[in-house]
């Protein structure tokens, strides 16, 4: 665990193919466990991946939607509609996480790019 | 509409067909149908476009299938690197199993810097990773983002190829099997859409399959198979066009060679029986030999010299190579058991100074242990150093010990694949092979059928020594003399020498000099006798000219003495009339004077 709570711990961003229906089951879900788990600890970023082949290319995106948790550390990809959420907690590694006390924070809307 | 070809033995049918295309395409129609197969885009890759007749078909995909190491992403590589550089047809590599530098390394021995091609914007490279450590599945998902990807590719350099270098790693990475394969259907879909030539290479599965997870299906087209195995611990690749639809292609298994300047196919038949047949004769450098096969051999044959050991094949094959050089004309001597130094050596004691050929740079001498390589390597040496020397002749040094290197079957398929080569180049080849005790007439590699001319040298052992002979087997397309020489090698080179037939046999060595100077006495002989009847018959002649003289002389004495006979007679007569007058008038004066 770390001290210092006023940076996020956790990175993510979240490779999205346009209004599709699974897409938007992704973000939902991602958006749940930013305000649930990660309150003030998560810089998220929802990315449309047609619109930005290069990020696409550099993080190495096959599938969508994929999230990408850039930290903590190990990189992981998780790649689907992020309906397992087992899978996705263990993925995010959010048992790290600071239990929630506060309201969420520092979540920025949907499609908007850090 | 294509000329009809003419079916040798089958005259009447080929006629007949004639009529019925003719009748078919109509006159009109005549120049303007043209009857092609699916187009083709030429891989570049030595050998195989003469395979599969053109390439790979065009606007569709192709599985490249094989075991680990078999040389499947080089194939790929290969394609787009001639596509981009020699056919103008840029290309995209999507890599699933190495990062691009590890690619741009490894092929950077072959010549190919697939840095510059993207610099040039002929090439685009886009390695995908996929670490199953780093990927979790959560949910449904698409493929989406590898279009979105391949799509920049394809369109960064404008690209009409694809190689899709082992996309079954996504099998692996994300075990959604469905999904994988309604994408991977949907992104064949994509690609014929544009009609891009893809590769797409796949490791080969257990049991026979030609894939792990069955990406064949994606791929009706063209299926091509490499392989690499070992055999008597000689490893040779091979490649083989399993199904190409839509076209002709030769199905047999080709070995192929990794080269430094790529893939290079070696078809066994790529030239097949077509190749030029000239009629000049180039001499082989023994006036006696030329003259048995009537002017020497044909330029672009191939001679086979076979032969015990330490029969002269090697001298032979020197020589040859040597009036090659004589003639201004480059030659290549292949050794598989002396090292040129050692072949200069040994040829210099029979007068022939190959030194001055080699300074001059008619003349290269290569030697290679036949074990250091298997045949690919050989081939690929050989085709390297027909393409920097450009010899019109070229002397293979013991073929035979090629099956050191070896099974027989393979030596024999590699041997008539290196006459191919060239034949179909137009070199003159030479090879010797060594035969053993009793097989002397089947040379050791079986491939004196494929061979034009074939000379057999054989140890004669009579009388204590050994001697050469040397016989003229065949020599197709020539008359050429049935009669066995002996080959003597001098000081001064190789002499064909008449052998002497006789009651006991062939005569060779100490006893054919025998012969002749037995020969040469009797002769002798004869002349003295000759000489002798000569003077006796002079001489008798002159005596009955002396005796003829003198019969003349008495001839003329008597005709003389005849003369002075009729004279006398003449004269006899004469005075006995004045006698006779006188008596007369003596009696009359008797008469008239009263008598005595």
């Amino acid at each position: 665990m770390t001290a210092d709570l006023s940076a996020p711990r956790w990175a993510l961003t979240l490779y999205v193919s346009g209004a599709s229906p699974r897409s938007a089951e992704a973000i939902e879900t991602v958006r749940r466990i930013c305000d649930d788990d990660l309150a003030g600890q998560v810089d998220f970023t929802v990315v449309n991946a047609a619109d930005h082949p290069d990020l696409v290319k550099r993080d190495h995106i096959l599938a969508l939607p994929t999230l990408v948790k850039h930290s903590p550390e190990p990189l992981r990809q998780l790649v689907g509609n992020l309906t397992d959420v087992a899978r996705v907690r263990v993925g995010l590694d959010l048992d790290l996480a600071t239990p929630v006390t506060r309201p969420p924070s520092r979540i920025p809307d949907e499609g908007a790019l850090s | 509409m294509k000329a009809p070809k003419k079916v040798w033995g089958r005259r009447d049918c080929s006629g007949e067909c004639c009529e019925r295309m003719s009748n078919t395409a109509g006159p009109a129609s005549a120049d303007a149908r043209v009857l092609t197969g699916p187009e083709k885009a030429p891989t570049g890759i030595k050998g195989f476009d003469e395979i599969t007749n053109g390439g790979l078909p065009r606007g569709r995909p192709t599985l490249v299938t094989g075991a680990a190491g078999s040389g499947k992403t080089l194939f790929g590589i290969e394609f787009l690197v001639r596509g981009a550089r020699d056919f103008g047809e840029p290309g995209v590599l999507l890599a699933f199993e190495e990062a691009q530098d590890d690619l741009v390394t490894n092929v950077a021995s072959l010549g190919f810097d697939l840095e510059q091609l993207e610099n040039d914007g002929l090439l685009a490279i886009d390695a995908f990773r996929l670490d199953p450590a780093e990927i979790i599945e959560t949910g449904a998902f698409d493929l989406e983002g590898l279009f979105i990807r391949l799509q920049m590719a394809v369109e960064s350099v404008g690209a009409k190829r694809v190689v899709l270098d082992t996309i079954e790693l996504l099998f692996s990475a994300l075990p959604n099997e469905a999904i994988i394969r309604g994408e991977l259907g949907r992104l064949f879909r994509w690609l014929k859409d544009r009609d891009l030539t893809v590769v797409i290479t796949g490791e080969r599965g257990k049991l026979g399959n030609l894939t792990r997870f069955g990406i064949e299906e994606y791929v009706s087209d063209c299926v091509v198979t490499l392989d690499h195995r070992v055999e008597d611990e000689i490893s040779t690749r091979r490649l083989r066009v399993v199904k190409y639809r839509g076209s002709l292609h030769g199905t047999n298994e080709y070995p192929f060679l990794i080269t430094e300047k790529g893939l290079v196919v070696v078809p066994i038949t790529s030239v097949g029986l077509t190749y030029e047949a000239s009629n000049e004769r180039v001499s082989s450098g023994i006036p006696r030999l030329d003259e048995m096969l009537s002017g020497g051999v044909y330029r672009g044959s191939s001679v086979m010299i076979s032969g015990t050991a330490g029969t002269g094949k090697t001298s032979i094959g020197a020589l040859m190579a040597d009036a090659s050089c004589a003639r201004g004309e480059k030659a290549l001597f292949f050794s598989f058991e002396e090292s040129p130094e050692q072949l200069i050596r040994n040829m210099a004691s029979i007068g022939m100074d190959l030194r001055r050929w080699v300074d001059s740079g008619l003349l290269l001498l290569e030697a290679v242990r036949p074990t250091a390589f298997g045949f690919e390597e050989h081939l690929a040496m050989l085709h390297r150093l027909l393409d920097e020397h450009e010899p019109q002749l070229v002397v293979l040094d013991a073929v035979a010990s090629l099956t050191s290197a070896g099974a027989r079957a393979d030596t024999t398929s590699a041997i008539s694949r290196d006459l191919d080569l060239l034949k179909g180049r137009g070199i003159t080849t030479v090879m010797t092979t060594l035969t053993h005790g009793e097989s002397q007439e089947s040379s050791e590699v079986d491939v004196s059928s494929l061979v034009d001319t074939w000379l057999l040298l054989r140890n004669q052992e009579s009388n204590g020594e050994r001697n050469r002979l040397l016989f003229v087997i065949k020599s197709r397309g020539s008359a050429h003399s049935n009669q066995v020489r002996e080959f003597v090698l001098t000081d001064d080179g190789a002499e064909l020498l008449d052998v002497y037939v006789g009651p006991n046999g062939v005569l060779t060595g100490s006893e054919r000099i025998e012969q002749i100077s037995w020969e040469h006495l009797a002769q002798t002989t004869r002349a003295d006798e000759t000489e002798r009847r000569r003077q006796e018959l002079a001489q008798r002649s002159a005596a009955l000219q002396a005796q003829m003289a003198a019969l003349q002389a008495q001839l003329t004495a008597e005709g003389a003495e005849f003369d002075r006979f009729v004279a006398s007679e003449a004269e006899g007569r004469a005075s006995g009339v004045a006698v006779r007058a006188s008596q007369g008038r003596e009696r009359s004066g008797e008469q008239a004077g009263g008598g005595r």
